[in-house]
């Protein structure tokens, strides 16, 4: 079963997380697939009571889809496990994380609690935060009502901005509903829909399918127009008027960080009847940033990978989620994501310093050398992405405002040569090996686009070489960069192209073989097959090689969890006397003895080692599958 | 005919021909070497003359009969040859610098192999060929006149010595090759990081090429294919990148420079990762693991190595 190793390590998880019934009650669903109720109860060998009462947490957290089926006269509710989901419970921390270092502790605190809680109403949600922040109140000394109502109306507006900046979404009915019955569900509406176009099976079928993924993204991400699930204050819905939307629009293009609600902010607020969860994708979306960020850092040096990070900032209110598939069908009809030079030098932090972190080119011109002739030529030349820009000082970007420099304030050349060492930057992370940007057009002092889908791919391959590499070495990591790229390779040409002989291969090509990294492709020559008479083709299949990682990588995360399990196991006595309620936080240390205290601290290493290097290996299961 | 005129006739031709000894000769030029060639009989016969005293060789081009000419004193040692050894020796010498295998010869002359083995050590011993080893078929006898150099083919270029791929030699040249690229990929002497984009000053495979030439690093003749060659493993490697239409430059972090010119290689930094970091990634048995198997993570090994080392 190939997907052993990820149920494994999802039980787990959820073991760890919601204890021991849940993941007893996961780990049927997982191993046994969609089932009804009764079968669950037989399976798990648990009370139906207890089994019902725990579905009934596990759906509230989405880790359970339900599908309510007509079996022969009566109506069966089947179950089955969202196992992303469960494996997503390993990223609440990071999520956390990122989630302070933007909305501070308040919208930190707002997405921990969705997290605890799965899905929740946002009129609940405020009512029972109310009271708790109330409640703290209390234990800081005076009641104060002013105190509670001001709580709430700005967490009102941090949920509104983390609503709008899509860590949160609305959930539908649909998403509580299994992918399968979902996709089932949409084909039979298509098909109604359809069916009085045309009655050729065959047609129908193709239009259907063709429909298909746009009606399940639009499930999937849900609403993203400006004003959904916003209302006007103390009003109903909002009434639908061109200014705000657009205004709305061109606010969002522009502010990248946190959400563009510019001047009506006040007038909308969120629609208290909808229900809320944490959206995973779109956190997926930073995270992914941070990683293109980091192979930026270590392929083109600090302050480019600053740069780097101001592009994906900007882009990333636009990305809905990784590997969209509409997006990229978007961009192959020539509609992609781009963003000027222009815009993002209006948006970039002073405190990135950026002057002489290009070397001048020996045939530099001053900064004020630059003629309106030389300036034409920047700009003729600019009109092929190619053709790249000797001179490094000269500003060669055309702003429409007609701007004299010898009349320009101090402040706004400093603002136009940092433009131009950015602009150098860009240019420089497009020009190297991994196209980092792309120069799609010269609007605005160039405009760039990323291009997710080829570099996700090749930072999958990198990680995937890594391991190798670490495990083979250098040499048998070179046959495997040379079969990824050359394709199918006889050993001959394999050491040709590796510069050693196929004497030295032989062994490093077997060992890639049993360790399922390289494959093995046979040609007879002749009809008899005679081994003698074959040629054998070596071959890397990057979606293979990608899967087997994975699920090492799955079965390591699962054995490290165990591992801590049974660290704790040995350690139970310590561990019940250092949970002991009737001793205050903090005051450990009074009932412990030296070695007991020795012990404690080396079970709180194993602990934090271990789990970091969980961690770790999520940060790699994440590039190789999500990203 | 007297012998006298045919042996005159064939001191004309043989001296004609000589002042170019790599042509090939057709008989009608044959023919207008001496007056007294009056008709193509007197030719034939000064011909047979002049293969018998292995004068000349004939060679067949087109379909055509063609000649070329022998020097004397070669000749003079071909005539005391056994039939069999010049049989052998013309047709090593037809192999040219590609060399014949012993198993070839003996299908193409039909001698049995006693009288092959000992023709060719008496040729051998004479010094009119020699064995040459080939890189694609290291077992194999191959035989080659004696004056000749062996074909690429079969020393397997640049890379090889005595049929062997020197490796030492190809590591030493590469990392002298990288670290040219890498003392062209970043400036020097400033707190820049980066040459500015469209930059033409990085090394370009003919700058690598005539680096190489002009140093002096090898004895051997390197084309720019070979070059190219070990430029390409630096790629595999993922040292080196290519940047604009001819430019290579190194990766960054895959060198450092410290001292003078050692070559520090980072390069364990940069493959470290997750998986392989815990015992898991290199774990022998894993595939064997399993919960409620016999190897488990309560009883793991490595684990508790692992631990012990960390803490």
């Amino acid at each position: 079963m190939s997907q052993k190793n990820s149920a494994e390590l999802c039980t787990l998880l959820v073991k760890e997380i919601y204890g021991d019934v849940s993941s007893k009650v996961t780990q049927v669903l997982l191993q046994f697939g969609r089932l009804p109720l009764p079968l669950i109860v037989r399976y798990s060998k648990l009370p139906e009571k207890i089994v019902k009462q725990t579905l009934v947490v596990l759906i509230q957290q989405h880790l359970v889809c339900h599908a309510l089926q007509k079996e022969g006269q009566r109506m069966v509710t089947y179950y089955e496990c969202d196992w992303l989901r469960m494996y997503y419970l390993l990223e609440s921390g990071r999520i956390i994380q990122v989630t302070e270092e933007r909305y501070g502790e308040e919208g930190a605190s707002i997405i921990n609690n969705f997290l605890q809680l799965g899905h929740a109403r946002v009129s609940d949600f405020l009512a029972a935060y109310g009271t708790s922040t109330l409640r703290q109140a209390r234990v800081n000394g005076a009641v104060n009502e002013n105190l509670k109502i001001a709580a709430i109306n700005t967490l009102k507006a941090k949920l509104g901005e983390l609503y709008k900046a899509r860590f949160l979404v609305q959930v539908k009915e649909q998403h509580m509903r299994p992918h399968t019955d979902l996709v089932n569900d949409i084909k039979a509406d298509l098909r109604r829909q359809f069916s009085k176009e045309t009655a050729v099976e065959s047609r129908l079928n193709k239009l259907i399918l063709e429909h298909l993924p746009q009606r399940l993204r639009d499930i999937e991400v849900g609403d993203v127009s400006p004003m959904s699930g916003m209302k006007r204050k103390g009003g109903g819905a909002p009434e639908i008027q061109i200014r705000p939307i657009k205004r709305q629009k061109k606010a969002a293009d522009l502010s990248y960080i946190g959400v563009g609600l510019g001047d009506d902010d006040d007038e909308y607020e969120i629609d208290e009847e909808i229900v809320l969860r944490v959206n995973y994708d779109k956190f997926l979306v930073l995270f992914r940033n941070d990683e293109l960020v980091a192979l930026a850092k270590d392929r083109m040096g600090e302050t480019t990978s600053l740069v780097y990070r101001e592009v994906l900032k900007a882009m990333e209110s636009k990305v809905l989620k990784c590997r969209d598939p509409m997006m990229e069908l978007s961009e192959e009809q020539g509609k992609k994501l781009k963003v000027s030079t222009l815009e993002l030098s209006r948006t970039f932090p002073d405190s990135i310093e950026l002057e002489g972190t290009i070397a001048d080119a020996p045939k530099a011109k001053g900064l004020n050398g630059s003629s309106s002739k030389s300036k034409k030529r920047k700009v003729e030349s600019d009109e092929e992405p190619d053709a790249m820009d000797l001179d490094s000082d000269d500003d060669d970007f055309d702003i429409s405002e007609d701007e004299d420099e010898d009349d320009m304030n101090p402040k706004a050349k400093l603002k136009k040569r940092r433009m131009a060492i950015m602009k150098q930057h860009l240019e420089l992370l497009a020009q190297s090996s991994i196209k980092f940007v792309r120069l799609e057009s010269t609007k605005g002092a160039g405009e760039w686009s990323v291009n997710y889908k080829e570099l996700m791919a090749y930072m999958r391959q990198l990680e995937i070489e890594k391991i190798v590499e670490e495990r083979f070495g250098i040499k048998a990591t070179r046959l495997l960069r040379i079969c990824d790229e050359k394709g199918k390779l006889e050993e001959k040409q394999l050491a040709a192209a590796a510069l050693t002989t196929d004497k030295d291969i032989r062994a490093e090509l077997g060992r890639l073989h049993a360790a399922g990294h390289l494959f093995l492709q046979e040609l007879p020559r002749t009809a008899d097959r005679a081994a003698s008479r074959t040629v054998y083709l070596w071959y890397f299949d990057r979606e293979k090689a990608r899967q087997s990682v994975l699920h090492d990588i799955y079965k390591g995360m699962s054995r490290a969890i165990q591992r801590i399990e049974s660290e704790a196991a040995l350690r139970s006595t310590l561990i019940a006397k250092v949970n002991r309620t009737d001793i205050a936080e903090g005051e450990e240390g009074s009932v412990l003895s030296t070695t007991e205290r020795k012990e404690w601290e080396r079970w709180r290493q194993i602990q934090a080692h271990m789990w970091a290097q969980v961690e770790r290996m999520d940060r790699q299961v994440l590039i190789l599958r999500d990203f | 005919m007297d012998p006298a005129l045919v042996v005159s006739i064939a001191d004309t031709i043989h001296d004609t021909c000589s002042e170019d000894p790599d042509k090939y000769y057709e008989i009608p030029h044959l023919q207008t070497m001496d007056d007294r060639i009056t008709n193509l009989e007197i030719l034939r016969t000064v011909i047979n003359h002049m293969l018998a005293h292995k004068l000349i060789k004939a060679m067949q081009r087109d379909e055509e009969s063609v000649f070329r000419i022998v020097d004397r004193e070669l000749a003079e040692r071909l005539q005391q040859l056994s039939a069999e050894e010049s049989l052998l020796f013309t047709h090593i010498d037809s192999a040219g610098t590609e060399g014949i295998w012993t198993k070839t010869l003996k299908i193409r002359t039909n001698l049995h192999q006693t009288t092959i083995t000992k023709s060719l050590k008496s040729l051998e011993a004479k010094k009119f060929i020699k064995c040459i080893k080939s890189v694609k078929h290291p077992t194999r006898k191959i035989y080659m006149l004696y004056h000749l150099t062996p074909d690429i083919g079969l020393t397997g270029g640049p890379w090889f010595t005595d049929a062997q791929l020197d490796d030492e030699f190809i590591s030493a040249l590469k990392d002298a090759i990288e670290r040219y690229i890498y003392e062209k990929s970043f400036p020097r002497g400033t707190t820049a990081e980066h040459f500015p984009p469209g930059w033409q000053g990085y090394a370009s495979l003919e700058g690598i090429h005539r680096w190489v030439a002009d140093k002096g690093l090898t004895d051997v003749a390197m084309e720019l294919a070979d070059i190219k060659a070990l430029v390409d493993v630096l790629i595999f490697d993922r040292r080196v990148e290519r940047v604009g239409v001819r430019g290579y430059k190194s990766i960054r972090g895959t060198i450092k420079l410290t001292g003078r010119g050692v070559l520090g290689r980072p390069l364990e930094e940069r493959i470290k990762n997750g998986l392989t970091e815990t015992p898991c990634g290199h774990c022998p048995v894993k595939d064997i693991c399993e919960d409620d198997g016999p190897i488990n993570a309560r009883n793991c090994i490595y684990w508790a190595d692992w631990l012990k080392q960390i803490i």
